[in-house]
């Protein structure tokens, strides 16, 4: 059971520490687990060390110490492997300006597909995902920044990771658009059983999304659980005065 | 794999309309225009220098064989080429040419004792002719050629008298029973004729569609990476399952794709110059350069100007891999393409013939010198550096090709090795550049 259990962990971080090569130590030991099927949160102000950490888990820096493994395969001596399982959208992403939206994603699709077949599907899916329509059509050039946003996130998705690492995937969207990227992270990951692992400074957001959050503050873990436990423990009204209480003040 | 990466990059950089028109239009533009400016200049120039045959040349004539067929010549030239003859006494050629420059005689024609005696036996004769370039304009190339064609022309006649008088000669004597040596006296030193005509035609003009790409190719490069970084692009690509190696193949299949189609483009206008200039120049004068380029030639050219452009992208690559984004990495090449014209204008000013070989060695060596050299080495048939210079081209292109790949692995691309530092020094460049 307990050998089972650790299998079963999407993203195990035991304490990371990440300096750069500039000197600047941007996490200091974090230490955090996701399970399978959940979508996990890390929140935090600008700086805290969430991209830095979701950085680390996509392959894409390498740890200063402590350790992290994706589905039990650690992402520095594994990093191959890693990638074939894992989908990342970064934060303020783009994609290829002359390629047309339909274009990006059947070159992307067809880099994760066995076969053409499976590729065509998924671009089918991408293209229901983005609610981009005709639009899917025109050049990347063309597009505003929400449906560049809402494009990246179906190729992200599209591919059927077992875990999908966003970084800030509503920030500088609109409304309407930020809605839109919400409801399709919840309804693909339940219909999926897509493990997410996203990050916001959103600390609302994150409520309706996240059935687990942690709370990152100068490259630690400073609170962590399920957004109603954490507001109910500190007695406050929502995740963000949580964050003030933990911080002390500010 | 590598080859679904590859048609995303060339979609992406050939949708780019400053790429097609910078690396297709502008060499194949470059020498049509050529070609057309040459090939009129040389027309008008030639009819310059008809009318001034017409109105008939002037010669000076040092007769050393005073025989029936230096008689012959001299009415021939009287006759058919209007010449005025100023007749000389015997002495060194170039001095006596100097004294007759001075007279406004600009060539020296010299019938070598024995001329009458060989001819009459069934022996080929022999010419001389001395002439004075005034500078590398095309008409003063094309009166040149005018004095240094007259052997030629001179055995034509004579073969049709020859064959009409008797039936019982040695064919290949009578087709051709005069041959000439031609000298050309520039800026006071004797020169070769061909070398002449090659530094006039070749040296100065074909280069510049090669140097024009080399550049263009290691910028776009650049720009290839930069616009990654840019548009942020660049971390996702790196967290697909390809291989860092793949993403780094790709962009240099791709540029090698473009670069090959550059290079075929630069050879169709490269062929088109040659036969428009050498057809407008017709016999005689001149052909003789163009003969050196054969296709091989062309071939060769087409290989150093590939090699050379594809170490241009991979450099351009690396290098625009420091940069943050299009500008700075643009500026990351445009630095470095500073520098590296130095070198590209010695081997453009180097002789072949006339240098020392060391230094023409050492020009040879320097990455990018390659198609100068190889054209330069095809007009004086000095393959010897061609290959010196392609060789170490390529050694250069191997090294680079190394440094990619490690600038490539692990997070080197994200992050930078000096951050702050290096950022300043970018912007620095930029600002400076603007
Ligand atoms: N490439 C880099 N080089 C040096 N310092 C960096 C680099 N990227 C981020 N940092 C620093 O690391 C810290 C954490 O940044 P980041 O992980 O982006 O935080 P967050 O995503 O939570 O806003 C910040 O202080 C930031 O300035
Ligand atoms: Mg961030």
């Amino acid at each position: 059971m307990e050998r089972l259990g650790r299998v079963n962990l999407a993203v195990e971080v035991k304490e990371l520490v990440k300096v750069y090569p500039g000197g600047v130590a941007a996490v200091r030991g974090l230490s955090f687990v996701v399970e399978e099927g959940e979508i996990y949160g890390l929140i935090g102000p600008n700086g805290a060390g969430k991209t830095t950490t979701l950085r680390i888990i996509a392959t894409l820096l390498k740890p200063t110490s402590g350790s992290v493994r994706v589905f039990g395969l650690d992402v520095v001596r594994e990093a191959p492997r890693v990638r074939r399982i894992i989908s990342y959208l970064p934060e303020e992403a783009g994609a290829y300006r002359n390629l047309t939206g339909y274009e990006y994603l059947s070159f992307m699709a067809r880099l994760y597909a066995a076969s053409r077949r499976d590729a065509e599907e998924m671009v089918e899916e991408a293209i229901r995902i983005s609610g981009l329509g005709d639009r899917i059509h025109d050049k990347v050039k063309t597009y505003s920044k929400g449906m560049k946003r809402r494009l990246l996130l179906a190729r992200t998705l599209m591919v059927r990771p077992r875990l999908a690492i966003l970084d800030e995937p509503t920030s500088g969207l609109d409304v309407i658009h930020a809605l839109h990227v919400r409801r399709v992270i919840r309804d693909y990951a339940r219909s999926h059983g897509v493990t997410v692992l996203l990050s916001s400074h959103n600390m609302l957001e994150v409520e309706y999304l996240c059935s687990r959050v942690g709370i990152v503050h100068q490259g630690r873990l400073v609170a962590e659980g399920e957004p109603r436990r954490l507001i109910e423990e500190h007695g406050v009204g929502n995740l963000e005065e949580v964050f003030a209480k933990v911080v002390g003040g500010a | 794999m590598l080859r679904v990466l590859v048609v995303k990059e060339l979609k992406d950089l050939l949708r780019d309309r400053k790429l097609l028109i910078g690396m297709i239009l502008a060499p194949l533009l470059i020498y049509v225009a050529m070609g057309a400016v040459m090939s009129f200049s040389i027309r008008e120039s030639m009819r310059a220098v008809e009318e001034r045959v017409e109105k008939g040349v002037e010669l000076g004539l040092m007769d050393l064989d005073k025989g029936p067929y230096s008689t012959l010549l001299r009415q021939f030239l009287e006759r058919f080429m209007r010449a005025r003859i100023v007749e000389v006494e015997p002495g060194p050629p170039s001095k006596v040419l100097r004294k007759l420059i001075a007279k406004r005689v600009p060539a020296l024609l010299v019938v070598p004792r024995g001329f009458s005696r060989n001819i009459s036996r069934g022996l080929r004769g022999f010419l001389e002719v001395y002439v004075e370039i005034g500078d590398l304009s095309i008409s003063s190339m094309a009166l040149a050629g005018v004095y240094s064609s007259i052997p030629e022309r001179f055995s034509q006649y004579l073969s049709t008298i020859i064959i009409s008088n008797s039936s019982s000669v040695n064919p290949v004597f009578a087709k051709d029973p005069v041959g000439g040596v031609s000298k050309a006296l520039f800026a006071g030193s004797e020169v070769d004729m061909a070398l002449l005509q090659s530094m006039m035609g070749q040296a100065f003009m074909l280069p510049i569609a090669p140097m024009l790409v080399v550049g263009y190719a290691a910028s776009l490069a650049a720009m290839s990476i930069g616009v990654e970084k840019e548009e942020k692009t660049l971390e996702v690509l790196l967290s697909l399952p390809i291989g860092r190696r793949g993403i780094v193949l790709a962009k240099l299949t791709s540029s090698l794709a473009i670069a090959a189609l550059s290079s075929v483009s630069m050879m169709v206008g490269l062929a088109y110059y040659i036969s428009s200039v050498s057809t407008s120049i017709g016999g005689g004068f001149g052909t003789s350069i163009f003969g050196f380029v054969g296709p091989e030639g062309l071939a060769m050219f087409a290989a150093a100007v590939f090699l050379s452009v594809l170490l241009a992208s991979t450099l351009g690559l690396y290098l625009g891999s420091f940069g943050e984004d299009v500008r700075s990495a643009q500026s990351m090449v445009g630095f470095v393409w500073i520098v590296a014209t130095v070198p590209l204008y010695l081997a453009m000013f180097s002789d072949l013939a006339l240098d020392p070989p060391q230094r023409l060695l050492a020009i040879a060596s320097i990455p990018f010198t390659a198609p100068l050299m190889v054209l330069k080495a095809l007009v004086s048939s000095r393959l010897l550096y061609a290959a010196v210079s392609m060789a170490s081209e390529l050694l250069v292109l191997i090294l680079v090709i190394l440094l990619l790949a490690k600038r490539f692995e692990g997070e080197k691309l994200l992050v930078g090795r000096g951050g702050a530092r290096r950022r300043r020094w970018g912007t620095l460049l930029v600002k400076r550049r603007a």
